[in-house]
């Protein structure tokens, strides 16, 4: 039986306060992990900035999360132009007055083997998820430094630590990010900025390419997860809360850390299901 | 809007039911970070079990758990005993008939060139932090996976990554709970039992050895942070880890340190 998820989390276990009164910045929020981060921020009275290049997939998804009882504001960004991100983060300022949190959750993805990755292929993902990720997070910073603090928080995945075969340039887009993660933390905390990441079990998300990857790879991609250790993969409920905690004030001390959510399934698969293949 | 240590961020962040009707046992809950870590934990709805060695101290924190209107006990414990360990769990089950909450928070440590380290030193830390953390995860284990779940957090420190000049044995003892906080967390997740680890500040760490509270002070100042960690927020970490909202995470190292190693390693606090 796989490990359970409570769907009473809110609020059996966080509070409706959580985020009272925060404004927070969430790339790539129209859709999947980035919706999911918004809308439990939402129900903990968190008031949302959505970033994307999508208007109309980020409106309707602010329409979705305005039923919580708080603000959204959609931003139409590509965060591999500066200059959006600038606009991106005067705009909430001219809204909100304050930038409390940063998603930094926009990336892109494909599988291929990395023989045949072509250079545009590689830099446009290396210009989303690194270059993005640091424009966001230094023209934020300069906000959060001026307003005495902040929380920024990294989508990476445990390829920044695993390397990721067939994605060579995402894996190595989110160890960027990781490394920037700690760097920013041990910078940044004497302003009372806390920086810290997510790992969610690579890869998540609808861009995989399954047509392009070796057959015994999507064979296992497919087996449902029952011979991982918590029985399943995770839902992105369970990251979203990951990041709600780090959020937090609950998380006060913590900084430069990088939270692996993948139930340990790079750790090993259940001793049965791995003792019935050898 | 202020930013930095909320002293009311438990009630903020968690609901005041966050561990209701838990059972939790912490090791080591007579002073510091124990302590802090089962004060919190009942502030949000757990009943509190604490062992320790020292009765004096553990029946203390019991009486400040039972003030606030929640089931306590405390237990006399010496964590390198396996047969004391086994009493613990028999009389908590006994009395609160579960256990759904263990924390492995017992240690010992002291500072000692290695060259000069003797056998008995040695084996003292050790038995106290890696066997003892083995044994209470094995007898309390068993009974959750009789049960059916339970959630196991280790408290360690960045010695375990680290290494630490001059504290070889508790250094070792860390890395190695560490390590089988993962083989626990790949294992133990088809029983539905998460087991995590957490890695304190450093400076809350050594308060309960040898640093004074100006000693503390001064430390903090130039960590990151620009301030030391409270065990407080020790507590609100095991919390988090304790409840439902980490339901996919398991087999982790919550580093709590306040990035404190990070700005050693990088001399950033040293530059302002």
């Amino acid at each position: 039986m796989p490990y359970p998820v409570n769907p009473n989390v809110m609020y059996d276990v966080y509070s409706p306060t959580a985020l009272k009164d925060r404004v927070a910045i969430v790339t790539g929020g129209g859709t999947g992990l980035g919706k999911a981060i918004a809308t439990e921020f939402a129900k903990v009275g968190a008031n949302l900035v959505l970033a994307a290049r999508n208007l109309a997939r980020l409106d309707q998804a602010a329409e979705e999360i305005r039923q919580y009882g708080t603000k959204v504001m959609t931003v139409q960004t590509d965060i591999r132009e500066v200059e959006q991100v600038r606009n991106l983060v005067r705009r909430t300022v001219e809204e909100y007055g304050k930038i409390d949190i940063l998603v930094n959750n926009a990336a892109g993805r494909f599988d291929t083997p990395t023989e045949n990755l072509s250079k545009n292929g590689w830099y446009v993902v290396v210009n989303i998820v690194l270059n993005g990720t640091w424009y966001c997070s230094q023209e934020v910073g300069k906000v959060m430094i001026k307003q005495g603090g902040g929380n920024i928080i990294n989508i990476i995945s445990n390829s920044a630590w695993l390397g990721s075969a067939y994605a060579a340039h995402s894996a190595a887009s989110k160890a960027g990010v990781w490394s920037m993660t700690k760097t920013l933390a041990a910078e940044w905390g004497k302003y009372n900025i806390r920086v810290n990441a997510v790992a969610p079990l690579a890869p998540v998300g609808p861009t995989i390419n399954r047509s392009s990857l070796p057959e015994e790879l999507t064979q296992g991609a497919s087996s449902g997860g029952s011979n991982l250790p918590l029985g399943r993969p995770g839902v992105p409920q369970e990251i979203a809360w990951a990041a709600l905690f780090l959020a937090s004030d609950a998380s006060s001390y913590v900084t430069g850390h990088g939270l692996d959510v993948t139930g340990a399934s790079w750790l090993g698969r259940r001793p049965e299901a791995a003792r019935s293949e050898s | 809007m202020a930013y930095g240590f909320n002293p009311n961020a438990l009630l903020d962040t968690f609901s005041p039911t966050a561990l209701k009707g838990r059972v939790a046992l912490v090791t080591g809950g007579g002073t510091g970070i124990g302590k802090g870590i089962a004060l919190e934990m009942a502030k949000v709805g757990a009943s509190i079990v604490v062992c320790a060695r020292n009765m004096e101290r553990l029946e203390r924190t019991a009486e400040d758990v039972k003030v606030m209107g929640r089931r306590a006990m405390a237990l006399q414990c010496d964590v390198r005993d396996p047969d004391q360990i086994q009493d613990v769990v028999n009389k908590t089950i006994q009395e609160f008939g579960k256990i759904d909450i263990l924390v492995n928070n017992a240690a010992g440590r002291f500072n000692i060139p290695s060259e000069d380290l003797s056998y008995n030193g040695w084996h003292a830390v050790v038995n106290t932090v890696l066997h003892g953390s083995f044994y209470f995860s094995q007898a309390v284990g068993k009974h959750m996976i009789e049960r059916g779940g339970g959630s196991i957090i280790n408290i360690i420190a960045n010695s375990a990554w680290l290494g630490s000049a001059e504290v070889i044995h508790s250094a070792a003892s860390k890395a190695a709970v560490w390590n089988l906080t993962k083989t626990l967390g790949a294992e133990w997740g088809k029983y539905n039992i998460r087991v995590n680890c957490i890695v304190p500040s450093a400076v809350t760490e050594w308060s309960q050895s040898q640093s004074s509270p100006e000693q503390q002070a001064r430390q903090g100042q130039r960590a990151p942070l620009r301030r030391a960690g409270t065990v407080q927020e020790v507590g609100w970490m095991a919390i988090f880890l304790a409840s439902d909202a980490s339901s996919y995470i398991t087999g982790e190292c919550l580093d709590g340190s306040g990035a404190s190693w990070l700005g050693r390693m990088n001399q950033a606090s040293q530059q302002d």
